[in-house]
């Protein structure tokens, strides 16, 4: 089992072993009932869907007023990625 | 002020025996007096408040009262957008994040005339059932400052039941305004599934998130309900109802749930609950036990569904564009790792954990699909349970509020929402409300659950159930 | 089709094409390019706490509209689901895409007669783009949530060459839906290409991925390296990695990426934002009605009427605007099999600039013999972009075609005495100074002598 990537930085390795007990723990507390020979199916759909159509945006100040750092109008990351996206 | 209603409020402001400002202004010390001991605000928009308040003292007559709302002030849980105010969700992730629109319901609410005075304390992003997992500190309850609010809108709850303020919005997945409302001895509804707009909420478990209306009395849970119901185009998830269809028979049956009165649930509650469907059955209801075997698995469902949902709908929160970045990142998985483990509080942690284990390629069908199952099965059941009953009663909670800090596992945490869940997976309305005391003074709440868009048959039975809507005998 | 070292290639291409639509997949913004970072953006697209999607219409229709072109059928419901991985260019940290269910399943294209089947077409959104500065990473969202499609074929390309002709085919059929520009160098079109290799009728090798491919011959290219190379470690008896790789155009070598991008479960579920896609009948059958007639129909269509082969129809319907062009002009047309050659000289991957009265009237002159296909070409090039009337031009810069045997017999006569090295060499039986003689005669005519009576009377100069 993987034990989560988010909090484990922040975790000695005896907190992780203690944490994947209690994982455990509650895994086995939320055990199913049983659910054979039913099946889950697509029922109904929605045919409300939006126009195509343009329509106000949000100031480009205030949506970059909230990020942590910003550039010439980009959000910026702390470090260069290895640039293998593109 | 402390004991009026949204009802009494409105009818005082309408003759002109108070001004909103003189309202507002009341509003706004008890909110520094109590909330500040109660710890059930999280930030106070007094500014904006007076000068709307003002705004709406200056308007001319005919264009303010269009809403039984108009001029009342209103506080909203931590986790609605509200343009322009800080909200955090409860989380060290947000602290200081200033929303950028308004959430459909906070504009409703703003177009009925309300005055937004405050957002309200939360256990974090919604998860949590006592309100002690707020990064800023969990929300006492009014009624003895050593027990929890509930949660996860405990802010709302303790804001309302304090008396801080005649009404507020809180937010329900799994029974998040149902419990604190219980436990503080006021009124909630958790809507249809649908009915109000969840754009402005920030997600916890989207197919589970409602946004629900906290106030003192039936009445007016039904007024904060007309104002923010409602299909919403930002929303595909909305449904429409034409709800001046009547649905009900005569005389209206009432099932008591036997799964739900069983030895999980304290003595004392099970008592409030048969008392209470006694006086329904004085009111001339026709009152019966009823079983519903299919509510067994809930709380598993409950608690794999919307962790699986939590881990997807947290995953934004990386530090990015908006919300805390941690410093000094070597690279980017330390960015999103760091971030992550700064900004968000162990029960966050655990659900996203056990989110994405119950996602997983291996994991997935034993758990996430088999789960969607138990919910169908649920639904299945409760539609065919609804062609016998019009109404389905049972506890809100099983016990009193706890003490602050007597929640000690997360198991223990979750079993307090054995009663609300079911009617989360289902997607169905239901009520809470207050049926009487323990030994101890401290309140019980009982919950009314009704077919999909069934509100008006709850808020007419809660009307009744209250003594027949006197509404200032409160 | 050659084998390299007797592997043959197993190939399954996935296509993104873009949509163009006015506004995003799931909000209001502007689906197009931004002059400025970050322009083209709102809550949603961003990603902000409680911002929710909303499906765009006329995306769901685009992509009906390619299903039905591409001969797949349309899922009457069908679902969105998240994929869940993180990327800075990418907000919410999953994207909307389809899983289980897409809006289309199954279809196909016929490429030189062998059919490539089509798996399935789903929707999805585009991330936003990375741009990388000195020791800054930036990050713009204008392209995020801009609505696309995904095309995914069955492992039935054999070969580079085949994998390019497909690309073009859907790129023709796409272009015929006007559903998307198709542009490959502005990523309005990009290619992931599946490859694995094995022994004629052996089992199937592990395959590799190869990401976000941008022009048609490094589609070429890249299926090329990667055969051979995987061919090559099967050959010194190492294995094949199941993994992603990216092509770089400057070294034409394939290179594996990062370990996320192979480690990758994107733990798949249903997006409880958005119900299933609901698609009417009514809904399929009015789009289908807006349908062009699509290029094979034409093809055959010419082959019928026109006789026109199916190899040069395959070509003259390469663009919808030219194929509706020869069409307008065979209508009226004596010569509709003169008048596919004549537009076959342009280039068919740009739209012919003549007018369907002029491109008729050429082909009719032609093959009524009385300009000859020098002259053709002649008018073919000075009629584009032009109103000129290629008959009146014909006739007043005299370019008729010279057909009176007699004059040509003196103008070639004529030639011979001026040239008698040449009719010398001719008559003992050097056929090239006969060319020699030839070309003198179009000098004198201005071109317009004609050729085939020219020939004859060649050879009743041997006598």
């Amino acid at each position: 089992m993987n034990v989560n990537k988010e909090s484990r930085s922040s975790m000695p390795s005896e907190c992780v072993n203690t944490v994947r007990e209690e994982f455990e723990r509650i895994l086995s507390y939320l055990k199913l009932p049983e659910t054979e020979g039913i099946k889950e199916r697509l029922t109904s759909g929605s045919d409300q869907q939006r126009e195509d159509k343009v329509g106000e945006g949000l100031e480009r100040s205030v949506l970059l007023a909230l990020a942590p750092r910003t550039y010439e109008g980009y959000i910026a990351l702390p470090r260069a990625l290895e640039d293998d996206n593109e | 002020m402390k004991q009026q209603t949204v009802y009494s409020l409105g009818r005082a402001l309408r003759a002109g025996e108070i001004s909103c400002l003189a309202l507002t202004e009341e509003c706004l010390s008890r909110i520094k007096k109590e909330g500040g001991t109660q710890g059930a605000f999280l930030s106070v928009l007094e500014e904006e408040a007076l000068s709307a308040a003002r705004a709406f003292d200056a308007c001319p007559d005919y264009e303010k009262w269009s809403s039984a709302l108009a001029g009342i002030p209103v506080a909203v849980k931590d986790n609605l957008m509200l343009k322009g105010a800080v909200c955090t969700c409860g989380s060290r992730m947000l602290a200081g994040f200033v929303a950028p629109y308004d959430a459909t319901a906070v504009e409703k609410l703003k177009r009925a005339g309300a005055i937004l005075v405050g957002k309200t304390n939360m256990d974090e992003f919604g998860m949590g059932s006592t309100g002690e997992h707020s990064a800023y500190g969990a929300a006492c309850n009014p009624l003895d400052h050593s027990r929890v609010a509930g949660g996860s809108s405990s802010g709302s709850a303790a804001a309302v039941a304090g008396g801080s303020v005649p009404a507020a919005l809180g937010s329900d997945t799994g029974g998040s305004v149902r419990l604190p409302v219980a436990y503080c001895g006021i009124v909630g509804m958790r809507p249809t599934y649908g009915a109000v707009s969840r754009y402005g909420l920030t997600a916890f478990c989207s197919s589970m998130d409602t946004v629900g209306p906290i106030t003192k009395t039936v009445r007016d849970n039904a007024l904060v309900y007309a104002a923010i119901v409602g299909i919403d185009p930002n929303d595909a998830t909305g449904l429409s109802f034409d709800f001046s269809v009547p649905n009900v028979r005569h005389p209206i049956r009432i099932g008591v749930i036997e799964e739900l009165m069983t030895d999980g649930i304290s003595e004392e509650v099970r008592h409030a609950v048969q008392q209470a469907s006694e006086r329904f059955a004085s009111l001339g209801m026709l009152v019966e036990s009823v079983s519903i075997p299919e509510t067994k698995g809930s709380l598993s469902a409950y608690y794999l569904i919307s962790s699986a949902e939590a881990s997807s709908n947290l995953a934004r929160f990386d530090g990015v564009r908006y919300g805390h970045r941690a410093k000094d990142c070597a690279d980017l998985g330390a960015l999103y790792e760091k971030s992550k483990s700064e900004g968000f509080g162990s029960e966050v942690k655990r659900r996203i954990m056990l989110g994405n284990y119950v996602l997983k390629k291996e994991n997935k069908e034993a758990y996430y699909e088999r789960s969607l199952l138990v919910k169908r099965i649920l639904r299945d059941a409760f539609a065919r349970v609804f062609e016998s009953y019009d109404v389905l009663l049972c506890p809100t909670a099983p016990d009193i509020a706890p003490r602050m800090g007597a929640i000690q596992t997360p198991e223990q945490m979750y079993a307090i929402d054995l009663c609300t869940v079911p009617m989360s997976l289902a997607g169905l309305p239901a009520l809470s409300l207050p049926a009487g005391v323990t030994k101890d003074g401290m309140p019980i709440g009982i919950q009314l659950t009704g077919k999909a868009f069934s509100e008006g048959l709850l808020y007419a039975l809660g009307i009744l159930y209250e003594g027949g809507g006197t509404d200032d005998a409160i | 089709m050659t084998l390299y070292k007797g592997y043959e290639a197993v190939i399954g291409l996935e296509i993104h094409v873009e949509l163009k639509t006015k506004s995003k997949m799931f909000c209001a913004c502007e689906n197009g390019f931004g002059t400025e970072p970050n322009i083209n953006c709102c809550p949603v697209c961003m990603g902000m706490p409680g911002a929710l999607p909303t499906l765009n219409a006329r995306a769901v229709d685009y992509a009906v509209m390619a299903g039905l072109a591409l001969g797949g059928e349309i899922n009457r419901l069908s679902e969105m689901a998240r994929k869940n991985y993180f990327y800075p260019d990418l907000p919410k940290g999953y994207q909307i895409t389809q899983g289980k269910y897409p809006i289309v399943a199954g279809g196909h294209l016929v490429i030189e007669g062998k059919r490539i089947g089509i798996t399935r077409i789903h929707m999805e959104e585009d991330a936003g783009k990375l741009i990388h500065r000195g020791d800054l990473t930036l990050v713009d969202f204008n392209r995020c949530g801009v609505p696309l499609i995904e095309i995914v074929t069955e492992p039935d390309i054999e070969s580079a060459a085949q994998a390019k002709a497909f690309l073009k085919k859907l790129r023709t059929v796409l272009l015929y839906t006007g559903i998307s520009d198709c542009k490959m160098n502005e990523g309005s079109l990009r290619c992931d290409v599946n490859l694995s290799v094995r022994r004629p009728g052996g089992a199937l090798g592990v395959r590799t991925e190869m990401k976000n491919i941008n022009s048609f011959s490094f589609v070429e290219k890249a299926i090329e390296y990667e055969y051979r190379r995987q061919v090559n470690l099967l050959e010194n008896g190492m294995t094949v990695v199941q993994q992603t790789r990216r092509f770089d155009e400057a070294s034409g070598k394939t290179y594996p990426m990062r370990d996320k991008e192979n480690a990758a479960d994107y733990r798949y579920f249903p997006e409880p934002d958005l119900p299933p896609v609901y698609v009417s009948e009514e809904r399929i059958e009015s789009i289908k009605g807006s349908l062009p007639i699509l290029p094979d129909e034409r093809i055959l269509m010419y082959e019928e009427k026109y006789g026109v082969p199916a190899k040069d129809g395959e070509r003259l319907t390469a663009l919808l605007e030219n194929a509706e062009l020869f069409e307008a002009a065979a209508k009226n047309c004596r010569y509709p099999q003169i008048l596919a050659k004549q537009m076959l000289t342009f280039s068919t991957d740009a739209a012919i600039d003549l007018t369907p009265a002029q491109l008729c009237g050429i082909a009719d002159l032609t093959g009524d013999g009385r300009i000859n296909s020098s002259t053709a070409k002649t008018l073919l090039n000075l009629c584009q972009s032009s109103d000129i009337d290629p008959e009146e031009y014909a006739k007043a810069h005299d370019l008729f075609q010279i057909s009176d045997r007699e004059l040509l017999w003196q103008m070639l006569k004529k030639a011979a005495e001026a040239d008698t090295k040449s009719a010398a060499d001719y008559r003992n039986g050097k056929a090239a100074a006969g060319k020699a003689l030839v070309g003198r005669v179009m000098a004198e005519s201005r071109g317009r002598a004609d050729a085939k009576i020219l020939q004859e009377l060649l050879q009743e100069l041997k006598k």
